[in-house]
């Protein structure tokens, strides 16, 4: 595997990676890599066919970094980048970007936070300023803060306090995590959003946003050179920061399983079942990938198969696999159990499956299909600049390796069927279980029994 | 991307619209007239047409070896007879769970077998059959378009298993606030007319459909001579066509019948609806007004007004009630547009203390527009925003293929994407205000409110005579 750590030596480090799709085909994703003498890395991608480009910043902190008290600062802060620097005025940035023909954005996630800009590729300067000067040189502002904290508040009263999957979401995470940083949204808690104060946001400023905790990525119309002079130009005076290591504390492995019911305002249950599973990096990860899609992908899948078209107890199953710097979860969600099911049924039907996976070998034709979407996902995912960009950015920020995701294609194509079986009976153990379950408020027992963990 | 979402949380939403990928052979090579040098598109496509009527678009695409194919047919869910709401989403739905000669279960293991994906998307004015896959297995698709489309079975099992999921699907809208504004806004808005429900239905419509109306529904709309099909990716197209006639040539024609529906109601005031879901702590407001089809001469003139008004991070709305307010964490305006006239709508959220105020502030904003205009400034700022965007508008097959269809389907003249950024340097002051004073009626305006009704009903009143109902 390709380090890029040990290549930074070198004026540009040269990445490039074919994928050999299963016929002739390939396709073939390049980067070079550069770095600054205050430590920020730059990896860019030519891409002559369209007069555009996409340029994202990648700062290596999310919530993942924060503690109780400030949680949601990370994403807090994100907004605050939008509220003025030294020669920006606050709101200014996506006015000047949009003036010219681009969109620009940002999000925050448990293990990063991303800013970009998609611009026609003549204004690749205009974006590498504006974005120096919002590292180097914020304005905060008591009085921005204070607005900008109205504002989280209302986007989580959107996104969770009033939805579903909001609820179902937060109650998992603070079921299944009671130590690391997972176990509070990225949103973070209202009463820490409220608590969080002007001198956390210059204290997180100073610490995180640095060159040397962060990544440019450009990809598009560019010229080498030029871009990095550009760069060099504008990012190359800003001071990298002391940062002292992070104890970030690791979770216990579950020795028992565990559940929690949340009552909300519905007709139709909701069920979240999940399992510990290790982080992004580890080489069981493109395993239970492969698991996921046997099971969820597509209508033919074992459980859409079983729930939706055979039982027809929900309106929708589907998988996930946290691939997260630290170890994460797989979850299998059943939205909307429809009258007359329950979701213990359902739950009992999900246990089956996965029992299933332990005692018998899958077919070779269902590895097969599984590898082929991995595949045709990952192809159709390569489409735009922006996209391409942003798994690169993930790859990096979660394993380490900006090419991690599309080098699982190797790993995809060598998985056996007696790994899936192996790696099915090492995970999915009923002490490593969650089971999370929205229900009506009115089937609500008079006295709660207290069965969460 | 879907299942990551839930652990992003982004600036502010970013509407992005997840478009379905959607001879007389003439090469047509888009330049982005009068953009600077080299700030130029290419994007290369053909039309053709088959004699039995089928379109044909195929857009070039080589950078990756992927293909989508979208047949879109001319009937969607304001082709529902009277009473049968959500007949052509059900009649959809149903063409991918078995044909003459395969199964449900064969054509998802075919499909899923390969990677690919298949979708089926009833709108308003069309149904969109779209599938994709890597371009090797462009012959595998393009059969399975042709199968579900012509050749569907139509069993009654399959359809009471998709009349069940649709009617939980309605009922279970009330788990969600947004849905829920969105079917009540529609219903006030259109009265008897079909854009009054989303495609999928209603409970009562959807009880009353039999098999026999489906069979009909697809027998009088699904015809070659009432469809486009599209071909977006690393293709040939001398070799696509050649396909496309071998596959669908043998498709008959037939007498396409003429929509005839009622008019849209006329809305005489503030039409003012709280729907009381009493677990809320933060209040949907949605609002509008019928705003203009697809095809209206001032097209260019509208998206550019609207993009002032309530488009993105530098809008009026977002300015005012987010930025300098701090009431919400989004503010979007937008013209929904049909082959009628889709509506214009406002919609924000702000918890419930501040939800009145919130929607004052975008009354106010809403007959500033029409009384003062926008300022020159303002109507420059968007217009090199929309120039300066296109080639990123343009960066996939599928947006490529978008825009294409929108002209073949709206029948937009021929040289609308040729002449796409002169209409937009085109729209002057004059031009913005008198669509303006057309389209925009802030005194006549339905107001659809979900929250707990207790919360806001005082303050609401102020506004208007208030109906208050129940979930």
């Amino acid at each position: 595997m390709l380090r890029l750590s040990v290549l930074c030596f070198l004026v540009f480090s040269y990445l490039l990676i074919y994928m050999h799709t299963s016929t002739a085909e390939q396709v073939k994703l390049d980067i070079k890599e550069h770095r600054l003498e205050n430590g920020l890395r730059l990896l860019m991608h030519q891409d002559h066919s369209s007069p555009i480009i996409s340029f994202q910043v990648w700062y290596d902190v999310g919530s993942r970094n924060e503690r109780p008290g400030i949680t949601g600062i990370s994403h807090l802060f994100e907004h605050m980048m939008f509220k003025g620097s030294r020669n920006v005025e606050p709101e200014e940035h996506s006015r000047i970007i949009q003036r010219n023909g681009g969109t620009d954005n940002a999000f925050t996630t448990e293990d990063m936070t991303a800013y970009f800009e998609n611009l026609p590729s003549s204004q690749l300067e205009l974006a590498v300023k504006l974005e120096a000067d919002r590292m180097a040189h914020l304005r905060l502002t008591a009085e921005t803060l204070e607005s900008e904290r109205q504002v989280v508040k209302e986007e989580r009263r959107m996104r969770v306090d009033n939805s579903l999957s909001g609820k179902l979401n937060e109650g998992l995470y603070s079921a299944t995590f009671t130590r690391h940083p997972y176990r509070w949204p990225v949103i973070g808690w209202m009463s820490d959003i409220d608590a969080i104060t002007l001198d956390d946001c210059n204290s997180f400023y100073s610490t995180h946003y640095a060159p040397d905790n962060s990544t440019v990525i450009i990809l598009g119309d560019i010229d080498f050179d030029e871009t990095v002079s550009m760069v060099e130009k504008y990012f190359g005076h800003i001071p990298s920061a002391e940062r002292q290591d992070e104890l970030i504390p690791m979770e216990e492995p579950q020795n028992q399983e565990r559940h929690k019911d949340l009552y909300v305002d519905t007709r139709f249950p909701w069920l979240a079942v999940a399992y510990h599973i290790p982080e992004a990096a580890h080489d069981d990860i493109p395993v239970l990938e492969l698991i996921e899609n046997i099971l969820t992908e597509g209508r033919s899948s074992r459980l859409y198969r079983k729930i939706i078209y055979e039982d027809q107890s929900a309106l929708s199953v589907f998988a996930s696999v946290d691939k997260y710097k630290d170890p994460g979860l797989f979850v299998i969600t059943v939205r909307s159990i429809k009258q007359g099911h329950t979701p213990d049924e359902v739950a009992s039907v999900i246990n089956e499956s996965l029992e299933q996976l332990k005692t018998e070998k899958v077919t070779e034709r269902e590895l097969e299909k599984a590898r082929n979407q991995m595949e045709t996902n990952l192809v159709f995912g390569l489409q735009t600049n922006f996209v391409r960009g942003i798994r690169l950015g993930f790859s990096l920020a979660r394993t380490g390796d900006p090419l991690g995701f599309f080098k699982n294609l190797e790993k995809y194509r060598h998985t056996t069927t007696g790994e899936i079986q192996k790696v099915a009976r090492k995970y999915f153990t009923p002490e490593n279980r969650t089971i999370v379950r929205l229900l009506p408020k009115g089937e609500k027992p008079e006295t709660v029994k207290s069965t969460s963990q | 991307m879907a299942k990551i979402i839930n652990s992003y949380f982004c600036r502010y939403v970013l509407p992005i619209i997840l478009i379905p990928f959607s001879i007389l052979v003439n090469y047509r090579y888009l330049q982005g007239a009068g953009m600077d040098e080299g700030n130029v598109v290419s994007m290369k496509y053909q039309k053709a047409k088959l004699d039995n009527g089928l379109r044909i678009i195929m857009v070039e695409h080589h950078e990756l070896p992927v293909v989508a194919i979208d047949l879109l047919v001319k009937a969607g869910s304001a082709h529902d007879p009277q009473e049968k709401s959500g007949l052509a989403h059900i009649a959809a739905q149903l063409l991918r769970e078995g044909t003459r000669s395969k199964d449900s279960l064969e054509i998802s293991e075919e499909i899923d077998f390969i990677g690919g994906s298949l979708s089926l998307d009833c709108g308003y004015d069309s149904t969109s059959i779209t599938t994709t896959a890597l371009v090797k297995h462009f012959k595998t698709i393009l059969d399975l378009v042709s199968e579900v489309a012509r050749f569907p079975a139509f069993q009654s099992k399959d359809m009471e298993f998709h009349r069940d999921k649709a009617i939980t699907s309605v009922l279970r809208e009330k788990d969600d606030k947004a849905s829920i504004a969105g079917r009540h806004f529609s219903e006030m808005l259109y009265g008897d007319h079909p854009y009054a429900h989303p495609p999928i239905g209603t409970v009562e419509g959807l009880k009353e459909i039999s098999k026999n109306e489906i069979i009909h529904f697809h027998k009088t709309n699904y015809l070659p001579n009432n469809s486009i099909l599209t071909v977006v990716g690393d293709i040939d197209p001398a070799n696509t066509l050649a396909a496309i006639k071998e596959t669908f040539g043998d498709w008959k024609k037939g007498k396409i019948q003429e929509l005839i529906l009622p008019p849209i109601p006329e809305i005489n005031g503030y039409k003012i609806r709280i729907i009381d879901k009493p677990d809320l702590t933060q209040t949907e407001i949605l609002l509008g007004h019928p705003g203009i089809t697809r095809n209206d001469p001032d097209y260019f003139q509208v998206m550019l007004m609207n993009y002032i008004l309530g488009r993105g991070p530098v809008s009026r709305l977002y300015t005012r009630i987010r930025v300098e307010k701090g009431l919400t964490y989004g503010a979007n305006s937008r013209f929904a547009m049909r082959k009628l006239q889709g509506p214009f709508y406002i919609r924000t959220y702000s918890k419930n203390e501040t939800a009145i105020e919130t929607l004052r502030l975008v009354l106010d904003e809403l007959k500033n527009l029409t009384s003062n205009g926008v300022t020159k400034e303002e109507l420059d700022s968007a217009k090199s925003y929309f120039v300066g965007h296109f080639p990123l508008s343009m960066e996939t097959p599928a947006q490529i293929a978008a825009k294409i269809i929108d002209q073949e389907f709206y029948g937009l003249p021929e040289d609308y994407l040729d002449k796409y950024l002169d209409n937009i340097k085109a729209v002057s002051m004059e031009g913005i205000d008198r669509a303006i004073k057309r389209v925009l009626d802030p005194g006549n305006i339905v107001i659809t409110l979900v929250s707990r009704a207790e919360d806001i009903m005082e303050e609401a009143k102020g506004l208007g005579e208030v109906d208050l109902k129940g979930l």
